[in-house]
């Protein structure tokens, strides 16, 4: 179970937010002059990198706000957390690469959790 | 008679003995024993039978790490306990323990035939059935599940309590040995909120197998000094000292989970039925340290498995903290120099050593002069090759290591009952490697220890690698200080210590993961894992048939698989891995340790949250009328609707046939107090509905309601539900049911991460209304008299509109909408008056034969006249076009998922739409989810090509036929047309496509 | 025709003691309760003036005064509780000062009711079902939060040291009340079955064996 900070709240527990995917993608405004493959980019297609990426979260037991945070999807270190219509923080993973030294592309498998 | 007790010494109390039995024979112990160290203090060391060839099994440890003394405890079936080791399980009186894993009886066991024909169970060979084609594992599964069994689960409810418990903490330190008990010493010294965690009933660890009379800290005896700290500890108030608490999971962010027995070691007579059998502890900790001790590694080699074989470490445990000699005769086996302090412990207790086998060329002078002054004959550079004995160890047979692993020389045969056997000590790094922490081969050990770490924790102690006490209390000190200090107590000083100790040689041990026994490979039986009968020559095996990775050749041989997690087996087996792959150990690695560190009953992870408190039921202001008036309550996400009222003498469908019919034909009552209800105010909030919705709302006008569909931006169907304006910037919303949560979380989301600008707010108020809704001919005149002075009459009150009003004086508001097609009206009054006004109501409607109906008749009168529910006719992929609702899209405005309604795959032509289907015979109901297709002759082709499903299906008692409604492709193409309905064992059911209105079209001819 | 008569969701339950009289859990009912949303800075001053109390700023704050007490939620959103039937009159207070500012008042007194649980063993008790740090040091008198208490989503308002006004909406309350009393069992308060307990999906198609019959899906069923 993870902490989470909430920008109003403070450090939760993970039990009181949901996840809401990939941060800072807007509501096209001119979707009628868009292709269906445009289109379909908005509302079908995300990154799901290995790394350090931008997501979106709601306090959903606490004060119900959406905000973004910056986050290490191969170590599930939190970088940073801000308010919606924040700028996205210039953050860079700290540390180890990756709690099992292993590949940054790959299975996440930290099987292999010996110092090499 | 405690035959091999010594006469004094040990941490029982002799004052209080115990009895209890084993395979129904009575024994007796002490107050403090162990089942273990009763059973060995009786001269009991074969207790159970192993996992795969049923071979005899002793005890080989004396905690956590013991691999295969497992038996059944308790002789009641809804309590009983397998699994159990026998050397943590307390013993008090009237306690009845069993062996297990054998049939008729522990010394006649007909399993162990399994044991003559292990050449034929190689390794890999559940892999391989497993792996092989389905029809193997169905044959196989039966006798493997029978004959390679552990204990028996206990049958029927668990009678017992379990509980959880969330704490928050400065500094949490697992282990409650030397090193723990300074760390949380230094800890709480400085004012941190510290919990200290200790697996064992004792505090003390390690300390409480030290011969009292040669060690003594702060001038105490060890025990003295455990005894200091205990009283130290428990006068702080910002301490909480838990024995018999296992920390077994070390999960994200410092989250540590513990297991407490609290009173499976009382006999039952003592335990408190108003506290839980075991605790789990949830802790989240600033900082952890662990200090979690290490485990004594058993040697490899052939015929290492008899019971009698013992770790020269428990041997020492049982001496010293238990007062119970594990033999009389001994053979003392090491490859280091720790277990030379065993033996010499062992012989001043009068355990008579016959031979001290090093395998080791050159054992220290000092050892072996102190050997020869106690008359203990050495075998340096020598190995055990063999043993006998069925039941219990009698012969060691030792011969010289030839320095080229093999053996050379004369075999000397020597009589025996114990074996002491020490391969060296394995730091415990289960919790440091579940914390994400990196593991190092440290040579001089020879084995892995903590390495950098990931999470705020630190190792201490023997779990670092330190082997000896000085060592342990100095890191644990600066452990404490170091963790005391990061969680916020700045200038915390490790606690001072003097310690006086003999003189010990250091611990020096060598690798010799497997030793040689001078036979073939393949008749060498030394095994690595006691619990799932691994040997040394599986791993090879697994190596030869190309399993490289560790992680690999475990699943292969199921080594470490066993209940025990493998604690005394890990570095044997990947030191021999290592040798066969000619690796290095750093190479090869380890495998991942995984939560929990030891077996956890699901009691105790369930805790309080079980039975009636598994998940809230929610209930309406108006439930007790319900249960009182024969409902039978269905969940609904966590509500409890009302489905149907049985009166006396109805079945389930004779009720629901009664109530829909009397809905139509005179008045009917649904509770609805569970639609979900959103507040929405804000100048913007017309706009916003509009947005929201795919339908049309800048020109509702106040006191209007309006049906509308939500999309997701794919342009499918979300939710419905019906507004309803009640100033220019004020509306209340209605969602389904099981929506309301979704929805309020969907529009929020808009709102601020979207559609910042708009000056909307919106509130839940789900409950704050009951509602009740009347339908039926005579609705009006029950509304007339539940509602005071108001004029309910079409005329005045038009559909889809709205009024405030009274009912006995309770404001309430009315809403004339229908979801039957007869004449509705929607009562909300505050909750608290949602029962009141149910009873006011059946009161009105008594000279109307009013019947209260349930979400079943609601979803067939819907139904009748063709009105959807989303998530039963719609699941996600259906558009407001295919639901061929005319006017719900609008084109004057942007709307979420408009974009989506003109993508190509949305305005595809033979796309899923809902259509009626009558059947030709009008007494065939269909089934729900059945599949529809085009021939008349159910299809050979698998899967059948389908033209769609039933959604909805009844037999309607107003039109006194069957209905359905249906998803078909190019549906609203077909109507007038014939299609088949897919059915089980019998002839597709011959249907008509017909509008969705059934009302309409059937309603004027039945 | 008869009169309304009013009943609180917790109505049928007796207070809860502990069987050394410690420890309690009472429901106070129909407390007044309205929810507040607006821009602090825009309507802060307004509100600060009908209830004679600071508006609350951040996480965990709460002010009381003679018109009761104010609870942050959320950066634009605030519980105020207020005596019995005296919502009203603060609703129309309250909306008579906002006049003209963007704002929200949702009178939710029917929604919400409020077990107050008081004594030596509440914070005990809470820590059994709660992740938030219960422990006098940091949760004080007077501060106010909103969790998960089990699978209840309740707002917590420190009344004293060892007092605490749990505010849950009445379809969860009585599972609360009995996951509460389940949490002081072992200190003897009385073990509970919450209302509903046990029901699960009724199948009386697949009962009687109608081979024909619609089946009733065994997913929730949603509706309207």
């Amino acid at each position: 179970m993870l902490l989470i900070t909430c920008p109003h709240c403070g450090t939760r527990d993970q039990s009181e937010f949901t996840y809401g995917g990939e941060a800072h993608i807007s509501r096209p405004a001119n979707s009628e002059t868009m292709t269906d493959a445009q289109w379909a980019e908005f509302v079908f297609m995300r990154n799901n990198p290995k790394g350090v990426w931008a997501e979106r979260w709601m306090h959903a037991s606490g004060c119900r706000k959406w905000f973004n945070a910056v986050r290490d999807t191969s170590t599930d270190r939190f970088l940073a957390v801000y308010k919606i219509g924040e700028p996205r923080p210039n953050v860079t993973a700290a540390g180890l690469a990756t709690p099992s030294g292993e590949p940054v592309i790959g299975s996440g498998n930290d099987a292999a959790k010996v110092m090499r | 008679m405690q035959r091999f007790r010594l006469h004094q010494g040990g941490l029982i109390d002799r004052s209080r003995p115990v009895h209890f039995t084993f395979d129904g024979r009575s024994y007796e112990g002490y107050t403090g024993d162990t089942l273990a160290s009763a059973l060995l203090a009786n001269g009991v060391h074969m207790i159970a039978r192993s996992f795969k060839y049923h071979r005899p099994r002793g005890i080989l440890g004396a905690g956590s790490e013991d691999p295969a003394g497992l038996v059944q405890v308790g002789a009641n079936a809804n309590e009983t306990d397998p699994n159990m080791r026998a050397t943590e399980v307390e013993i008090f009186d009237g306690l009845e323990t069993f062996s297990q894993n054998c049939w008729p009886s522990l010394s006649f066991d007909i399993g162990a035939v399994n044991d003559l024909v292990w050449r034929w169970l190689p390794a890999g060979f559940y892999y391989k059935t497993f792996m092989g084609p389905p029809a193997n594992w169905m044959f196989f599964e039966p006798l493997i599940r029978r004959a390679a069994g552990l204990g028996k689960a206990p049958e029927g409810k668990d009678p017992d309590r379990y509980e959880s418990q969330n704490r928050h903490c400065d500094v949490l330190v697992a282990g409650g040995g030397p090193s723990g008990l300074m760390a949380a010493l230094t800890a709480a010294r400085s004012g941190a909120r510290v919990i200290l965690s200790e697996e064992t009933p004792l505090l003390g660890g390690r300390l409480n197998a030290l011969d009292p009379s040669e060690t003594s800290i702060n001038g105490k005896t060890p025990r003295e000094w455990v005894a200091a700290c205990e009283a130290e500890l428990a006068k702080l108030p910002n301490v909480t000292v838990l024995t018999r608490t296992c920390a077994f999971g070390y999960y994200a962010d410092n989250f540590v989970a513990l297991a407490q027995i609290e009173q499976d070691h009382l006999a039952p007579a003592a335990r408190d039925a108003a506290r839980p059998r075991q605790r789990l502890w949830r802790i989240r900790a600033k900082e952890v340290v662990l200090a979690t001790g290490a485990t004594e590694r058993p040697l490899v080699f052939h015929g290492n498995d008899r019971p009698g074989i013992m770790l020269a470490s428990a041997a020492e445990t049982y001496l010293h903290r238990y007062g119970v000699k594990a033999g009389n005769r001994a053979v003392v086996f090491t490859n280091n120099n720790g277990a030379w302090g065993s033996a010499f412990a062992l012989a001043k207790a009068g355990v008579q050593i016959v031979a001290i086998v090093d395998a080791r060329p050159a054992p220290e002078e000092a050892l072996m002069r102190q050997a020869a002054s106690l008359g203990i004959p050495v075998h340096p550079h020598a190995t055990i090759v063999d043993t006998r004995g069925q039941f219990r160890v009698k012969t060691a047979v030792v011969r010289r290591l030839d320095g080229h692993r093999g053996v050379s020389g004369e075999a000397t045969v020597i009589n025996c009952d114990l074996i002491a056997v020490s391969g060296g000590w394995s730091p415990n790094a289960a919790l440091f490697s579940q914390s994400r922490g990196k593991l190092r081969f440290d040579a001089g050990l020879p084995g892995f220890r903590p390495g950098p770490s990931w999470q705020a924790e630190r190792s201490a102690g023997a779990a670092n690698g330190a082997m000896k006490l000085a060592d342990c209390l100095a890191e644990g000190a600066a452990a404490g200080a170091d963790a005391a200090t990061k969680s916020g107590f700045a200038g915390t000083n490790p606690a001072a210590y003097t310690l006086q100790q003999p003189d010990a040689p250091s611990y020096n041990g060598i690798a010799t993961w497997q030793l040689p026994s001078g036979r073939s490979a393949s008749s060498t039986r030394a095994f690595v894992d006691l619990q799932n009968d691994v040997q040394a020559k599986d791993l090879k095996l697994a190596v030869q048939e190309g399993y490289a990775s560790v992680e690999h050749a475990k699943r292969y041989t199921t080594t470490g698989m066993g209940t025990d997690q493998g604690k005394t087996v890990g570095i044997n087996a990947f030191g021999i891995l290592a040798d066969e792959l000619g690796k290095s150990m750093q190479e090869v690695g380890v495998t991942t340790y995984r939560q929990p560190f030891k077996p956890i009953t699901f009691g105790a992870l369930a805790g309080q949250h079980g039975g009636a408190l598994y998940a809230p039921r929610r209930t309406t202001p108006m439930h007790d009328w319900h249960e009182s008036h024969g409902a039978v309550f269905e969940p609904v996400g966590e509500w409890l609707r009302a489905q149907v009222y049985t009166r006396p003498g109805e079945t389930f469908a004779s009720a629901l046939q009664r109530e829909a019919r009397t809905a139509r034909t005179s008045v009917g009552v649904l509770d609805a107090s569970t639609l979900g209800k959103i507040d929405i105010r804000g100048k913007d909030a017309r706009e916003f509905l509009n947005r929201v919705y795919s339908n049309a709302w800048l020109k509702l006008a106040p006191g209007r309601c309006r049906y509308g569909l939500m999309l997701k931006e794919d342009g499918m169907v979300f939710d419905d539900g019906v507004t309803a304006c009640l100033a220019e910037d004020h509306f209340h919303m209605t969602t389904t049911t099981g929506g309301a949560a979704r929805v309020l979380n969907w529009l929020e989301e808009y709102l601020q991460t979207e559609w910042t600008d708009l000056e909307v707010y919106l509130t839940s108020v789900t409950e704050q209304w009951a509602v009740a809704a009347i339908g039926g001919p005579k609705a009006a005149e029950v509304v007339a008299a539940v509602a005071d002075k108001f004029n309910p009459n079409p005329g005045n009150f038009p559909f889809m509109s709205f009024r405030e009003a009274t009912a006995g004086g309770i404001p309430a508001r009315i809403f004339r909408i229908s979801f039957t097609g007869e004449l509705s009206y929607e009562i909300n009054v505050p909750a608290s008056y949602g029962l009141a006004l149910w009873e006011r109501v059946m009161a009105a409607g008594d000279k109307y034969k009013i019947t209260a109906y349930g979400t079943e008749a609601m979803h067939l009168l819907r139904a009748e006249k063709g009105f959807i529910i989303v998530g039963q006719d719609t699941d996600g992929t259906v558009a407001p076009d295919d639901l061929r609702m005319p006017g719900m899209a609008k084109t004057s405005a942007d709307f979420i998922g408009r974009r989506s309604l003109t993508r190509a795959d949305t305005v595809r032509k033979d796309r899923k739409q809902l259509v009626g289907l009558l059947t030709e015979d009008p007494s065939v109901v269909l089934m729900e989810g059945a599949h529809i297709i085009a021939t008349a002759v159910e299809p050979v082709e698998r899967p059948a090509p389908a033209l769609g499903h039933v959604t909805s299906s009844y037999k309607s008692p107003n039109l006194n036929r069957s209905i359905a409604l249906a998803l078909v492709k190019g549906g609203g193409e077909l109507i007038g047309k014939t299609v088949y309905v897919s059915r089980k064992g019998a002839d597709p059911i011959h249907a008509t496509v017909v509008e969705t209105d059934f009302m309409k079209q059937v309603g004027s001819h039945s | 025709m008869t009169a309304m008569q009013r009943r609180s969701p917790l109505g049928f339950r007796a207070a809860q003691h502990t069987a050394d009289g410690s420890t309690s859990i009472t429901e106070k009912q129909f407390e007044g309760k309205l929810i507040l949303r607006g821009n602090p800075s825009a309507i802060g001053a307004n509100v600060a003036g009908v209830m004679a109390t600071p508006m609350p700023a951040k996480v965990h704050e709460t002010a009381t005064g003679p018109r009761g007490t104010t609870q942050w939620l959320s950066p634009d959103e605030w519980l105020i509780l207020t005596a019995p039937g005296g919502e009203t009159d603060l609703s129309r207070d309250l909306t008579a000062a906002l006049t003209g500012k963007h704002h929200q008042i949702a009178n939710v007194t029917d929604y919400y009711t409020t077990i107050a649980l008081s004594g030596a063993h509440a914070r005990d008790m809470l820590m059994k079902i709660a992740t938030v740090d219960f422990d006098p040091l940091t949760f004080k008198s007077g501060m106010g939060v909103t969790t998960n208490l089990g699978r209840a989503n309740p707002w917590l308002r420190a009344t004293a040291s060892d007092s605490f006004d749990i505010i849950i909406r009445i379809s969860m309350a009585d599972y609360l009340w009995c996951l509460l009393a389940e949490s002081g069992h072992e200190w003897g308060l009385a073990g509970l079955t919450p209302k509903g307990a046990g029901v699960t999906l009724h199948l009386p198609h697949f009962e009687t064996g109608t081979p024909a019959a619609p089946a009733i899906d065994p997913t929730p069923t949603p509706d309207l």
